[in-house]
């Protein structure tokens, strides 16, 4: 068999740090090589030492027939060129080329670099996208796939320029869970054609179904070789690290308390045993009382069961700020129909899968128990820090009264970091004012109505998809029946209503919305409406519109007067819904959403509510809001404020957080304004001069079952952490 | 008041040639001295910022004046007038473009030099196919700043006694008695300033295709 690659003695070093130690290995034609390892133990530098991307200090790469270096002397510049041919590479951003289409981004590098004619080119692109199932989308841009597909995307460009080695660095590690089955899909089949491959990994099931050679490395170093590593690891340290996955032989269900990094995992599992869901928060309450009775911390807590602990700063640290870090302690409930939790008294119990913990049929309460045990772990190390206070609040997911009536005399600190964002590489930097009305008409009856001289119809729409009021409104292929039945009733004179009602809640998006009414015969155009309706459905084909005439009428059928009837849908046709304002960044900092019309006793309620993340738009509104609720006589029964806060560029928070990131992961932290409601809001609107950012580990599926939480982003979270806490702020 | 229109409009081909080739050469220069400016050899890269600096950190007039007068003072050697001017424009332009530009090539992603790079591309390919057309989208309000300026600056041609459209509406408005011409003047330069920004405007529409 031929030798494709041959590695001996490479040295690679950052400043004085050795990031590669002595690695050798070779590989030949046909063979696919899995390297794993633990974040940070130099394979992906390995991996782009031999592309040429970062220069060896040291040792001997030769690629075919030709060395990239030899003996520590790089070769001259034709020889490189020509080893740059033999290799290519995926990388984990993808990095396709976004101003040309997928077929460019595919053709491209075979016309300029291969000189292949355009004929050529483009039908060995077509063959390629074939071959991953996206020949489709050819025409398309890279902004318009999903992640999975621009992997894809990224692997067909590659292998279109006909290279001995191909070199994929973590090519699912960006992706959602949902979309790595389809890469890694591809990467078996290339495996199975004998394509000469080198993947970084962390799918360690998978490198054990296609590697033909593992290799697993750490701290720069290869700890262990062979096909075996993976079955039947003899490294302790191998052993280690693949407990984590669940993979060490023997030992089916893994223990949490063994999994890295050990000083937070313990106390997640620990909280995981003390039920907490929202307003039953005094038992988690307790636990954290005693922890910091234990450990001589001062603590304050209040009869909602909020708690403060408070570290003091160590001796080198005196100078520095007070830093705050902020989770809550409960968490939502919900099981599968199957399951026979009690959220009241049973602990969650942990599984362990490869990456990740879930629990048993039921919510895992990583939202935010993945912060507390972050937080506990912070005041537990005896890392070198400034005074840190840790403010556990309670009932977030449901009322938020632990926020609302927190003292806050109790923080001195004037940076809050929260642990809620539940997405690592994004950092919360605002969240959403979100204000909340129901209104009443009152109804009144027309009682001269001679019903022979009238139609009745009925109006529904069903089966649409709602969605929250403040996530999901942008998508206006969801649509809001409401506003589409008002659409329609606006047009025709003279309406009478004679029942109305609609799905759903004040900041949910309605499913449903019907409407029973009354137009007199002579009157009433049907081919008016019949367009509106038509354009509707085309719009909304999967979703139920029905207008129908009713034929057996009900003598006794009330019907309501003109006037409150168009008071009604004007309010309803008139209001401004759905996401409404954007920054330049593209988010949505304004959002209204019309959620609920229905009779209640003598009077129609109408729910609605608005987001924003800007006061100036969010004063414009209400001035328009409040005409509306004017002009249409709507009496306000209820309100309510839950606050947001704004963003702050210019917070040393935000800058110094983002530049540590920066610097510990090679890319930028993504800044999110988010329509949602935060505690953030609370705290920015009760203390003055307060900054407040929220982060966190990967979580999906939060408020399910089926709510997971990622190993190894907890371990990078605890990493960042535990640096944040060192930053000096007033640099 | 034809008349004055027609006497401006004289004017208005010496400021537009003069904005066309000022825009022509230090649009490409602007590159080069970005590119120079990222240059990993420091001699390069400081001879630049050194450039840079001069060029941002003195008066506009003054480099006129010094493109003129200073080959003469030197060297005895009379300059053109316009030659010198469009020395001076050129010059300077460059160099607020250079920083442009340079903002704009470094705020394209690493990874895409380097998977243009691993596909086999070379330095020139990557800067011209993948790097470049994606900096224009980046650079193009704040490109669109510097040209719209360019066209008002024009005026300071006439420093040197180039009769451009502005120091002829000046010239009127002594003769005249009257503001007008600078009214009308400043007429012509919103409605050039117009239609660049409609340019401008149309182009990041074009661009607006992907993200």
């Amino acid at each position: 068999m031929k030798e494709i690659l041959k590695v001996e003695n490479v040295c690679k070093y950052y400043g004085k740090e050795k990031v590669l130690n002595d690695i050798s290995f070779s590989l030949n034609e046909g063979e696919t090589l899995c390297i794993i390892g633990p974040s940070g133990s130099g394979k992906s530098t390995l991996l782009r030492c031999i592309n040429n991307l970062e220069k060896i200090d040291n040792g001997t790469v030769k690629i075919d027939e030709n060395y990239l270096i030899k003996d520590g002397k790089y070769s001259d510049k034709e020889v490189i060129k020509k080893i740059n041919m033999n290799t290519r590479m995926v990388f984990q951003d993808f990095n396709l080329f976004p101003h040309i289409s997928v077929l460019e981004n595919i053709t491209f590098a075979q016309e300029k670099v291969l000189k292949r004619s355009k004929e050529e080119a483009k039908e060995i692109a077509i063959k390629m996208l074939k071959k991953i199932g996206l020949e489709e989308k050819k025409e398309m841009y890279p902004c318009n796939l999903s992640g999975g597909q621009k992997q894809r995307v990224a692997i067909a460009r590659c292998l279109a320029m006909d290279s001995k080695l191909l070199c994929m660095d973590e090519p699912t590690s960006a992706l959602d869970p949902e979309l790595v089955g389809e890469v890694l899909k591809v990467i078996k089949e290339l495996s199975n054609e004998n394509k000469t491959m080198i993947i970084v990994t962390h799918e360690i099931a998978f490198a054990r179904e296609v590697a033909d050679k593992i290799i697993f490395m750490d701290n720069g170093q290869i700890i262990e070789s062979g096909k075996e590593v993976i079955d039947n690891p003899k490294n302790e340290r191998t052993k280690e690290f693949l407990k984590r996955f669940n993979y060490n032989k023997g030992e089916k269900k893994m223990n949490i308390e063994n999994i890295e990094p050990k000083e937070v995992f313990k106390y997640f599992k620990q909280i995981s045993d003390i039920p907490r869901n929202s307003a039953n928060e005094k038992n988690i309450r307790d636990y954290i009382v005693e922890f910091a009775k234990k450990r001589g911390l001062s603590y304050y807590t209040d009869e909602y069961y909020n708690v403060i602990v408070t570290k003091p700063a160590d001796e080198e640290y005196k100078e520095y700020d007070t830093l705050a870090f902020q989770a809550h302690l409960d968490m939502v409930c919900e099981k599968t129909t199957t399951s026979t939790h009690d959220f009241t008294k049973d602990p969650i119990s942990l599984i362990v899968e490869e990456d990740y913990i879930r629990a048993d049929n039921t919510t895992l309460g990583a939202d935010n128990g993945a912060g507390v045990s972050l937080m506990l772990a912070l005041l537990d190390s005896n890392i070198k820090m400034p005074k840190l206070e840790c403010i556990f609040t309670v009932q977030e997911e449901t009322t938020m009264i632990g926020v609302k009536e927190i003292d806050i005399n109790k923080i001195s600190a004037k940076r809050i970091i929260s642990l809620d964002c539940g997405k690592e590489g994004k950092m919360i930097i605002s969240s959403a004012n979100c204000m909340e009305w129901y209104g009443k008409i009152n109804i009144e009856y027309d009682k001269k109505v001679q019903l022979e001289d009238y139609y009745i119809y009925n109006l529904e729409y069903s089966n649409f998809r709602g969605g929250h009021s403040g996530g999901n409104i942008a998508d206006v292929t969801r649509g809001n029946p409401i506003k589409l039945g008002a659409q329609v009733l606006n047009e025709i004179d003279k309406v009478k209503i004679i029942d109305i009602s609609s799905s759903g809640k004040v900041n949910v998006i309605p499913r449903e919305f019907k409407v029973q009414f009354a137009v007199e015969k002579n009157s009433f155009d049907v081919s008016k409406i019949e367009d509106i309706l038509l354009k509707q459905r085309e719009n909304f084909n999967n979703e139920n519109i029905v207008f129908e005439k009713v034929k057996n009428i009900d003598k006794n059928l009330k019907v309501m007067d003109s006037d409150v009837s168009e008071r009604v849908i004007k309010f309803m046709y008139d209001f401004n819904n759905g996401a409404l304002n954007f920054d330049s960044e593209k988010n949505q900092i304004l959002s209204a959403n019309l959620g609920a019309v229905n009779i209640v006793d003598n009077y129609i309620r109408i729910d609605y509510s608005l987001r924003s993340n800007n006061t100036k738009l969010k004063q414009d509104y209400l001035e328009k809001l409040k005409e509306q609720v004017k002009e249409n006589k709507l009496e306000i029964i209820w309100s309510q404020e839950l606050y947001g806060f704004e963003p702050d560029y210019n917070s040393n928070l935000v800058k110094y957080v983002s530049d540590l990131y920066k610097k510990n992961n090679n890319k930028k932290i993504e800044k999110i304004i988010t329509q949602g409601v935060l505690e953030g809001g609370f705290f920015k609107k009760r203390m003055e001069n307060v900054d407040y950012i929220a982060i966190g580990p990967n979580t999906f599926d939060v408020h399910s079952p089926r709510e997971r939480l990622s190993i190894s982003s907890m371990e990078r979270m605890w990493n960042l952490v535990k640096e944040i806490v060192q930053i000096d702020f007033n640099k | 008041m034809f008349n004055l229109c027609k006497i401006l409009f004289s004017g208005l081909g010496t400021t537009l040639v003069i904005f066309a080739i000022t825009l022509v050469l230090s649009i490409p220069l602007g590159i080069i001295v970005a590119i120079l400016r990222n240059s990993k050899n420091i001699i390069i890269s400081k001879i630049t910022a050194l450039y840079i600096l001069i060029i941002r950190g003195t008066p506009m007039v003054l480099q006129i004046i010094f493109v003129y007068f200073a080959p003469y003072y030197m060297f005895k050697l009379s300059m053109d007038r316009f030659i010198a001017i469009i020395i001076a424009f050129v010059v300077n332009y460059t160099a607020y473009f250079s920083e442009i530009f340079r903002s704009g090539i470094n705020s394209i992603p690493k990874g895409q030099t380097e998977a243009a790079y691993t596909l086999g591309l070379n330095k020139f390919q990557i800067y011209m196919y993948i790097i470049l057309p994606q900096v224009v989208k980046k650079i193009l309000p704040a490109t669109s700043n510097e040209v719209i300026s360019l066209v008002k600056t024009t005026s300071l041609a006439q420093i040197i006694g180039i009769s451009e459209m502005f120091s002829l509406a000046q010239k009127q408005a002594n003769y005249l008695f009257s503001i007008t011409p600078l009214l009308l003047a400043g007429a012509y330069y919103l409605v050039l300033v117009g239609i660049i920004s409609i340019i401008f405007n149309l182009t990041e529409k074009k661009l607006d295709y992907y993200n």
